[in-house]
């Protein structure tokens, strides 16, 4: 049954061409990410997120067969977007995974008990929604100091809020479900109904969120970087090497490659993110299904 | 039927709602006994507490509801002094129920057979492969056709009636003794209804079971029940036997009740309604709760409200005008000149 299952679904996540193309692109940047060091070897194994200085001119040097992306601020382009990837990752699991536990366990204590606890948190939540989230972005990281660590608190902290609302959305729809109501007349526990009926029913879009805010997250860590918060300079990130652009944005002709390729990196990462979360939605959510 | 001990007794059932507004009497002394094997058919418009009847017997209300007094007897024991754990015991395996809307009463994400499996593994200790024989062969007896296959199927590829014979397999697949129906038919077209209420028949032929049958619909009750509850604002206001209820009501309400039934053996201008609105139940009425919409009420009747009393063999009734009820169906012959 579960066999039959798999094989169906997988048959038609490879029918989908555009879950398709998301699943390849991931693919691509899980192999870049892993097999960095034979891409561009570094030349300081200790820290190889450290891009090495390429040359001491200041100006910027179109791709050439030794630099393939070019060098921009000293740094190779190249070295800084394959390195990037793994940055890439790092962000977008760890800042999406932690915001989504915390925000889980706080939208299904809220949804799940009501009452006082449930206004409690979702006014906490509210203030935290309230602030602009650069503006208090950029506070954390003064306070905390610079860092690509500091960066992922803070998106962290800011960061849970939507997954926090979603599943208390979620779980008070469900607790009202008629089938909940009927396992419970069938004599069903309520620690089963809760991880058999409620959880199940209100998962999928949170692991549908999840995915897509893997990308997103990267875009809003390049966005911090650009406006100087991020990692410090020569930390392979896309949004550090885009930052170095920005001294040459009136030149866009001598500097193109530093947006173009860091730039099509994050694209298509985001891209690939959200094909495979489409698809997961379209896999995992029988309702759906038709 | 006197001789035999009821399986069910409900005695005084109280059941309030505590809401910000004040407090709501959903249920308010209510009596009642289902013997074994037999229908009662629980009659009343929205808002009279018919499903929340049901959901005290259960003990499934949700946090604002509190059973505040009464008594439900079941084979013997008081199933409002139970424990949590007791009570589980009792639901699906003792007493089971069906519900009105099959289309949302199913859990989306998992097949049929997996619903119905659920309660027979929890319920008779049987492995998985069994349980799958057993939910298989409860399709069948709902006479759900290629049982084999819809026992893979989601609820979303079955249509409202396959669902809700589903949803009976669900409830019947542990034998209940008991089985309430909330409303099973509402959701579904006439032929469909039918169909149902014909299958339910059989298999409380078959199974021996007592069925508890709440509806809005007098229609339905005629066609299925032994005895009928009518209820009004919380309160059962007449108790007989079917035939006799519909034969000679004896409460002003029931009486509309049938006069409101559209009559196919005679012309009629206009179908009678019952003036009026149920009442908000945060502000009941005084005295009996029906005199507003009652066009025999007296002054009695704003102040003091009536107690069933016995009007026949087997046959109660809450009414202070019994009388003047009678003179009215001498003189006007029921759903005629209305």
């Amino acid at each position: 049954m579960l066999k039959d299952e798999i094989k169906k679904n997988t048959r038609k996540f490879f029918r989908n061409p555009t879950a398709v193309l998301g699943f390849v692109l991931l693919i691509f940047f899980i192999l870049i990410a892993v097999f960095a060091p034979l891409i561009a070897p570094p030349e300081n194994p200790d820290n190889p997120y450290r891009i090495p200085i390429a040359t001491w001119s200041l100006k910027p040097q179109p791709p050439s067969p030794e630099h393939p992306f070019g060098v921009i601020g000293q740094r190779d382009i190249f070295y800084g977007v394959v390195w990037g990837t793994r940055t890439a990752f790092r962000i977008g699991l760890i800042v999406a995974g932690i915001s989504t536990i915390i925000g889980i366990v706080i939208g299904s204590i809220a949804g799940y008990f009501g009452g006082w606890i449930d206004e409690i948190l979702m006014r906490i939540t509210d203030i935290f929604m309230a602030l602009p989230f650069l503006v208090a972005a950029m506070v954390l990281t003064t306070i905390l100091g610079k860092g690509l660590d500091k960066v992922m608190i803070a998106m962290i902290v800011f960061g849970w809020m939507a997954t926090a609302r979603l599943i208390r959305g979620n779980i008070l729809q469900v607790k009202e479900e008629q089938y909940v109501l009927a396992a419970k007349a069938l004599g069903v526990r309520d620690s089963l109904i809760i991880l058999k009926h409620v959880i199940p029913n209100t998962i999928f879009p949170v692991i549908v969120q999840v995915s897509m805010r893997m990308g997103s997250l990267v875009i809003t860590a390049a966005a911090l970087s650009f406006l100087g918060l991020g990692a410090e300079p020569g930390y392979a990130d896309w949004g550090t090497l885009l930052s170095y652009s920005r001294n040459w944005l009136t030149e866009f002709d001598k500097a193109w490659f530093s947006i173009v390729y860091p730039g099509v990196a994050m694209i298509l990462f985001v891209l690939a993110w959200n094909l495979v979360g489409d698809a997961l939605r379209d896999i995992f959510d029988p309702r759906l299904r038709g | 039927m006197k001789d035999k001990q009821p399986l069910l007794k409900v005695k005084n059932l109280k059941t309030y709602f505590f809401t910000e507004d004040g407090v709501v009497k959903a249920v308010d002394g209510v009596n009642f006994d289902v013997y074994p094997g037999e229908t009662l058919g629980i009659v009343g418009e929205s808002g009279c507490g018919k499903s929340v009847t049901s959901l005290s017997i259960m003990r499934l209300l949700d946090e604002k509801g509190k059973i505040v007094d009464g008594e439900v007897i079941f084979e013997g024991k008081d199933l409002l002094k139970l424990s949590e754990e007791e009570m589980r015991e009792i639901r699906g395996n003792d007493i089971a129920m069906i519900f009105q809307e099959p289309m949302v009463a199913l859990n989306p994400v998992y097949t049929v057979g997996d619903q119905i499996m659920e309660a027979i593994i929890l319920h008779q200790k049987v492995g998985k492969d069994e349980a799958r024989k057993i939910a298989i062969d409860m399709l069948k007896k709902v006479g759900i056709p290629e049982p084999e296959k819809r026992v893979d199927e989601y609820p979303h590829e079955l249509s409202g009636g396959m669902r809700q014979r589903a949803m009976i397999a669900m409830a019947l697949s542990c034998h209940p003794k008991l089985l309430i129906a909330d409303e099973p038919t509402t959701a579904l077209d006439v032929t469909i209804q039918a169909q149902i209420l014909e299958l339910m028949k059989q298999l409380q032929r078959d199974l021996g079971m007592a069925i508890i049958m709440i509806t809005h619909d007098l229609g339905v009750i005629a066609e299925i029940s032994d005895r009928v509850a009518v209820m009004y604002a919380g309160k059962i206001v007449e108790y007989a036997d079917v035939k006799v209820l519909f034969k000679d009501p004896k409460h002003p309400y029931t009486w509309a009740l049938m006069n409101s039934i559209p009559r196919l053996d005679i012309e009629q201008e206009r179908l009678f309604s019952i003036p009026g609105i149920v009442p908000d139940a945060l502000h009941f009425p005084s005295g009996c709760k029906f005199h507003p919409r009652c066009e025999f009420a007296t002054e009695k009747c704003k102040s003091e409200e009536p107690e069933l009393i016995e009007v026949g063999s087997n046959h109660f009734a809450a009414c202070w005008n019994i009388e003047k009820l009678e003179a009215a169906k001498d003189s006007v012959r029921v759903g005629e000149n209305r």
